[in-house]
């Protein structure tokens, strides 16, 4: 198959990825390629933190202090801005965002400082367990089919091992690899959404549990 | 300062000026880590310190259409033109990325555009650049891209011709190429050839990478045969020029003053093949620095020549990324700054700070003190972590890095340190 990558050459999605000399167009040393956030994509349901039951129970007893979005050292937690039709949460009582950092193993911040029992204190060995969402992968999105090349992105850094990469064209094991996610084990932190290379919107969006579950 | 001569007679300043490293508006330089910023290149630094270089002998200026983002030969050409013609010598290659510049016309048209930006209508010394790259390839890659297109044959007739002084190569990589190239010194008979050389590359090149070739073989092969060596790396990108405490034990007990890069100039300077030695100097002082140490070079004796040795060794045993900062790998399409992570990694190797036991009582100042470092020089959207995996920077690095892996294994070591405590 062929596609345009993103330096708008064609290329065969099929070899691309080994063809590292042969596509390259590169003509001088040095510089920086731009670099721009992921973008901020529309969730059907939105991600609350491990340690809110979920979105009902959260909605209930948060009272949007903001003290936990003031702490969250990975830009993670925000206000949210505008109320979404069919959902408990209030008008700035704090989603997730990816697009500045994710979820990180090591952080209860928001545990930690929540007075209202919103968002309970976990250890980072509970939090681990705590599954708030699962990662949708968008196939048009992600560059596997937008460049032609294997990207590890996502699978390197799944804090669940809930990724694998198999050939995009099950038929043809040279074809790029593309991600695939096991939502028993996704544990929803957005390490694949924030790492993800597409733009304007990554490739990966995590959405929410209504009801978080614990395995 | 000392001067060598060269294959048709000329005065070649033992210190060759190395057009790739240009201070940049922001402090830092046109080519290595300043932050990710692709800040503009700072002329009126720039011709102050050819003038510098000038007024203090340095007569070899060298440069070649990619480096600085392909801006180098213009601001070396702008510069070098304030000054009488037969003040300088200047270098320049042919060099080869895309294979749409391969092709003869294109060749010729890169060849043609240098002697436009250079201002001048004598190329002194013109080097296929970086021979010897391709892995397995290497032959093929070499042939397609110089023979059987015709450009070395349009190469020597300019010679004749008196438009290029001085032709020769660059090489990286392959030995076999290397042996080829040198065969056809019968036929071609190659002014120069520049080489990789540095006290630790001399002995030590096959050890930091087995594709690599050690500086003693290729030298000795250009030393048999009279071919002037240009010597570039003397100070490995920079790496050189900080000593980590095994090496300065072993160095400075010798010479108490002699400063780390001293001791590298003079180890590349003292081979009496060795024509000009290329130094990517970014700041003034630098410039200083080295003028001082060949004005005039004092060759260095036995038993510092064994010292180095010893000291090799013990550079050796620290976990440095044998990464130069020569940029060739940039840009990468996915916005990794590749040379500033290594840079961060190996000062922190070389200062021995890379944490890995959370056990050990250094652990947690060397983890601040490395993440610290980490998050300062290196924006978080061109971090390791950023990698994909592409795989298509790892062919250009002339010192053979398996780049994908090495970023990985940062990006594998900073996550251990970011787990281990709050972020
Ligand atoms: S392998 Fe990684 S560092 Fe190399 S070009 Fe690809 S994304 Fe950039
Ligand atoms: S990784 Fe290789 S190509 Fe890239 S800057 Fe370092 S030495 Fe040069």
């Amino acid at each position: 198959m062929v596609e345009v990558n993103r330096r708008g050459f064609l290329v065969s999605a099929a070899t691309a990825a080994i063809s590292a000399l042969a596509d390259d167009d590169k003509l001088t040393d040095g510089g920086f390629a731009a670099v721009t956030p992921p973008g901020a994509p529309a969730r059907a349901i939105p991600v609350v933190p491990p340690g809110a039951a979920g979105l009902d129970d959260f909605s209930l007893r948060c009272v949007g202090c903001q003290l936990c979005v003031t702490r969250c050292p990975n830009q993670v937690l925000r206000p949210l801005r505008r109320h979404q039709p069919g959902m408990p949460l209030g008008v700035l009582q704090p989603v997730m965002g990816f697009e500045r950092g994710y979820c990180r193993p090591e952080c209860t911040a928001c545990g930690d400082v929540c007075p209202a029992g919103a968002i309970r204190r976990l250890d980072p060995q509970q939090k681990k367990t705590v599954r708030i969402g699962h990662a949708v992968w968008n196939r048009d999105l992600c560059i596997a089919a937008t460049e032609g090349v294997t990207c590890h992105a996502c699978e390197r850094h799944c804090l669940g091992n809930a990724i694998t990469l198999v050939p995009m064209d099950a038929g043809d094991k040279t074809s790029p690899k593309v991600p695939r996610v096991d939502d028993a084990k996704c544990i929803g932190c957005g390490a694949c959404e924030h790492l993800c290379p597409a733009r304007p919107m990554p490739a990966m969006t995590v959405e929410g549990l209504a009801a978080h579950l614990t395995s | 300062m000392t001067f060598r001569t060269g294959s048709h007679g000329e005065k070649v300043s033992l210190l060759g000026y190395g057009a790739m490293r240009y201070p940049t508006v922001d402090g830092g330089h046109a080519n290595t880590y300043h932050g990710g910023s692709n800040a503009p290149i700072d002329l009126d630094k720039v011709q102050k310190h050819i003038d510098f270089c000038i007024e203090h002998g340095v007569n070899y200026f060298d440069t070649s259409p990619a480096y600085c983002r392909g801006e180098s030969e213009k601001v070396l050409g702008d510069a070098l033109s304030k000054h009488p013609r037969d003040k300088w010598f200047v270098a320049t290659k042919l060099s080869n990325f895309a294979p749409k510049t391969q092709t003869f016309e294109a060749s010729r048209k890169m060849y043609e555009e240098s002697r436009r930006l250079l201002r001048t209508d004598v190329i002194d010394f013109y080097l296929l650049h970086s021979i010897g790259g391709g892995g397995k390839n290497a032959m093929k890659v070499f042939n397609d891209r110089f023979v059987d297109n015709g450009m070395l044959a349009f190469l020597l007739k300019e010679r004749e011709a008196g438009r290029i002084r001085n032709l020769g190569f660059s090489f990286h990589g392959e030995e076999s190429v290397f042996r080829h190239a040198i065969s056809m010194h019968g036929k071609v008979h190659w002014d120069f050839v520049q080489i990789q050389l540095n006290w630790v590359d001399w002995h030590h090149a096959k050890e930091v990478n087995p594709r690599n070739v050690n500086a003693e073989t290729l030298y000795n092969l250009l030393a048999e045969r009279n071919i002037p060596a240009v010597i570039m790396e003397p100070l490995l990108g920079g790496r050189l020029a900080k000593f980590n405490e095994a090496v300065s034990r072993r160095l400075t007990p010798l010479d108490p003053k002699a400063t780390p890069a001293s001791w590298s100039f003079r180890f590349a300077g003292s081979f009496p093949g060795v024509l000009t030695v290329l130094s990517g100097m970014t700041y003034l002082r630098h410039i200083e620095e080295n003028v001082k140490t060949y004005s005039p070079l004092k060759p260095l004796d036995d038993a510092e020549r064994a010292a180095l040795e010893r000291a090799a060794r013990a550079y050796l045993s620290d976990d440095s990324i044998p990464c130069t900062s020569c940029n060739y790998c940039m840009p990468c399409p996915y916005g990794l700054d590749i040379p500033g992570i290594f840079s961060v990694w190996n000062q922190a190797a070389v200062s021995g700070y890379l944490p890995d036991d959370a056990a050990d009582p250094d652990y947690a100042a060397g983890r601040r003190r490395f993440l610290v470092e980490y998050e300062r020089f290196v924006p978080r959207l061109r971090q390791a972590q950023r990698c994909i995996g592409c795989g298509r920077c790892a062919p250009h690095c002339p010192q053979s890095i398996d780049i994908p892996a090495m970023i990985r294994k940062v990006d594998v070591f900073v996550e251990k340190l970011r787990r281990n405590g709050r972020a």
